[in-house]
């Protein structure tokens, strides 16, 4: 079953390509143009991962991780930052609000696809091996 | 009475020495006393004082050697020649190094007697100007460096300050610095010009430890002054040599200006580095959409010509936002440097609002707003950069257009008032939050802190219309209501109102 991936960008071009590129690959791809749209749908729609601008109208993109992360509810859902934000600091603040990566500005959409491939074969792998190792050491 | 030559203590234990001695010399004009034994010589000398002390060496009791010692020790300005037997010529050198003048051996016959005492007065009275002027030369020497002190201390542009625990003396620059004058400043601790209040014994024992083995105690550190206003101070405290108690000199210099120089600078710093980083990202943005587009189609992925032809527009569009946005930091970085013109001659702002007006037709078509133009065609015209004042209205209309709803009406309209021309442009759309509108004039501000222009701004264009708008002596405004839309004018002066032009 194809995983559901939000993108939430303001900036219609960079939602459309991120989307196609996505789309490509076979995700289920919703999107969503500002920060409020966008925590909403994560609660609604529970996508496996997210494609976060960081500079959105009203919520910005540290925020609306910020309050995925507080909520228990969508606390586990993956986070890709995508943003115009490219200093090291920018990075470090969004790895800090719970990102699980974080790319610059200008990305190629087929690198951000890659990206979130690479993401949720992590998700999938990471607690089959604490478990196994759990198993095999009791 | 005739003055003496001099007087002289003679001491010999032989009655008979003492007597032709004397008599030698009070004919030849000398004032004469006599002793018998050493003690005598030394209480007469202490009653009483001589020019010279004749003395014998060989004596019962005290000798001539100690009478010679304790005449260099307590009567340093009276000379003494010392009577030695012929053969004591051991004794005479000992005499000579202990600080005798001269010395004659027995037997000796009186002329050579009186020869040897006038050359030991003369010696003695060429000792004694020499010491005169000695003294009168380091006196001099003293008051001369006293007041290049003083004018040294009190022409520098530092404060001076000496203390001992307390401050003792200030230079006159103390007041002009500190607000204080030297009466109220002597007696009080140096801890008093410190803006937090510090335990003076504290104080004290810091500075004390702190300038030991000749160290210099240097820092800056802020201080208040008597009307309360605090400045920024560099100061040396140098603790004077061989002074017990200890006496400090400390030297304080006001770099209240440099620090607000340096805090600007550094203010300049921080704005750049922020429009750095501003410009940074706006310049990423459209980037992506052309970078996004690009590697798409070079992977091969957008085989869909319909799609290909809308991934192109991307490009062609965000290639002109870049456009714009380069155009627009140009115009930011030349008007920061104070390197911006504007050409102003005879202007026609119904030709400029109409041209603006033609420009974004199209865009606002695109979401099926209309442009209204309400200008009386007999509008004056005014003196101004007509390239310029295009961009004022093709920004503010971009902005309207921006913040309008499909199918939403701009109106841009003008106005010709006794002294200027007032220009407007009205949106229905969704208006400004108070908070915001200060703001709107500063570079890069944006209202809701998106990346997004539909219409291709950069975040510098009410920076820049408020520019121009400042370059031809007018003013911009705006007036806004949440939900209602907002109003964005400027007026330019009319030519009959500028200060310099004649009425007509």
């Amino acid at each position: 079953m194809a995983a559901k991936v939000l993108v939430v960008e303001d900036d219609p071009a960079a939602r459309r390509l991120v989307s196609f590129a996505l789309e490509q690959d076979g995700y289920e791809v919703l999107t969503a143009s500002n920060g409020l749209e966008g925590l909403a749908k994560a609660q609604t729609e529970r996508p496996e991962i997210l494609v976060l601008d960081v500079m959105l109208p009203g919520l910005d993109g540290f925020e609306v991780c910020r309050r995925l992360r507080a909520d228990t509810e969508t606390a586990g859902v993956l986070v890709l930052m995508l943003s115009a934000k490219a200093q090291e600091s920018d990075k470090t603040t969004g790895l800090k609000m719970g990102a699980d990566d974080y790319l610059a500005k200008p990305a190629d959409p087929l690198e951000v696809a890659a990206r979130v491939k690479t993401l949720l074969q992590q998700k999938a792998a990471g607690p089959v091996q604490i478990s196994s190792g759990a198993g095999s050491g009791g | 009475m005739q003055s003496s030559k001099g007087t002289i203590l003679v001491v010999d234990d032989e009655e008979s020495v003492r007597n032709i001695v004397a008599r030698k010399l009070r004919s030849d004009g000398y004032d004469c006393e006599l002793a018998s034994n050493g003690r005598e010589a030394v209480e007469t000398a202490a009653r009483q004082h001589f020019d010279l002390v004749l003395t014998d060496v060989k004596m019962p009791g005290m000798s001539g050697i100690e009478v010679l010692s304790q005449m260099v020790a307590d009567h340093p300005d009276t000379g003494v020649v010392m009577i030695t037997a012929m053969a004591d010529a051991h004794t005479a050198v000992e005499a000579m190094k202990l600080g005798a003048y001269d010395y004659v051996t027995k037997p000796f016959d009186l002329e050579t007697l009186g020869l040897r005492i006038e050359k030991a007065l003369e010696r003695r009275k060429l000792l004694q100007e020499n010491k005169d002027y000695r003294l009168l030369l380091s006196e001099q020497a003293l008051r001369e460096s006293k007041q290049q002190y003083s004018t040294l201390v009190n022409c520098l542009a530092d404060a001076v300050i000496t203390s001992r625990g307390v401050i003792t003396w200030c230079n006159d620059r103390v007041e002009e610095i500190f607000g204080y004058t030297r009466d109220e400043l002597i007696g009080q601790n140096g801890s008093f010009f410190l803006p937090e209040p510090v335990d003076p014994a504290d104080f004290t024992r810091y500075v004390y430890t702190a300038t030991e083995d000749g160290k210099h105690l240097a820092g800056e550190t802020r201080a208040q002054k008597k009307d309360g206003s605090i400045i920024h101070v560099e100061f040396s405290i140098s603790r004077i040599p061989e002074t017990d108690p200890p006496e400090f000199i400390t030297v304080a210099r006001d770099i209240t200006e440099r620090k607000e120089a340096e805090e600007a600078l550094r203010e300049v710093d921080r704005l750049k580095a922020e429009f750095v980083a501003n410009t940074s990202h706006e310049l990423r943005t459209p980037l992506q959409g052309i970078m996004g587009s690009t590697k798409l189609m070079l992977a091969g992925k957008v085989t869909d010509p319909e799609t290909q032809r809308e991934f192109l527009t991307i490009i062609d569009k965000q290639s002109e936002r870049l456009t714009e946005l380069i155009n627009d930091l140009l115009d930011v970085s030349r008007m920061e440097s104070g390197r911006f013109n504007i050409e102003k001659e005879p202007t026609s702002l119904v030709d400029v609002v109409h041209d603006a007006v033609m420009e974004l037709d199209n865009l606002a078509a695109e979401t099926a707003i209309e442009i209204r133009e309400d200008v009386p065609p007999q509008l004056p015209e005014v003196e101004a950069d007509p390239k310029r004042m295009k961009q004022v209205v093709i920004n503010l209309l971009s902005n309207a257009i921006k913040f309008s709803d499909e199918g939403g009406q701009i109106t841009v309209s003008a106005r010709a008032k006794d002294e200027e021309v007032l220009i407007s442009v009205a949106d229905q759309g969704s208006g400004i939050p108070e908070e915001a509108i200060p703001h709107l004039f500063q570079r890069f501000y944006q209202v809701d802190g998106s990346s997004t222009r539909s219409s291709g701004g950069s975040g510098l264009g009410l920076y820049i219309s408020g520019q121009i708008v400042e370059a031809h002596g007018g003013r911009i405004r705006v007036e806004s209501k949440l939900g209602e839309g907002s109003t964005f004018s400027f007026a330019v002066p009319r030519p009959a109102s500028l200060p310099s032009a004649p009425q007509g």
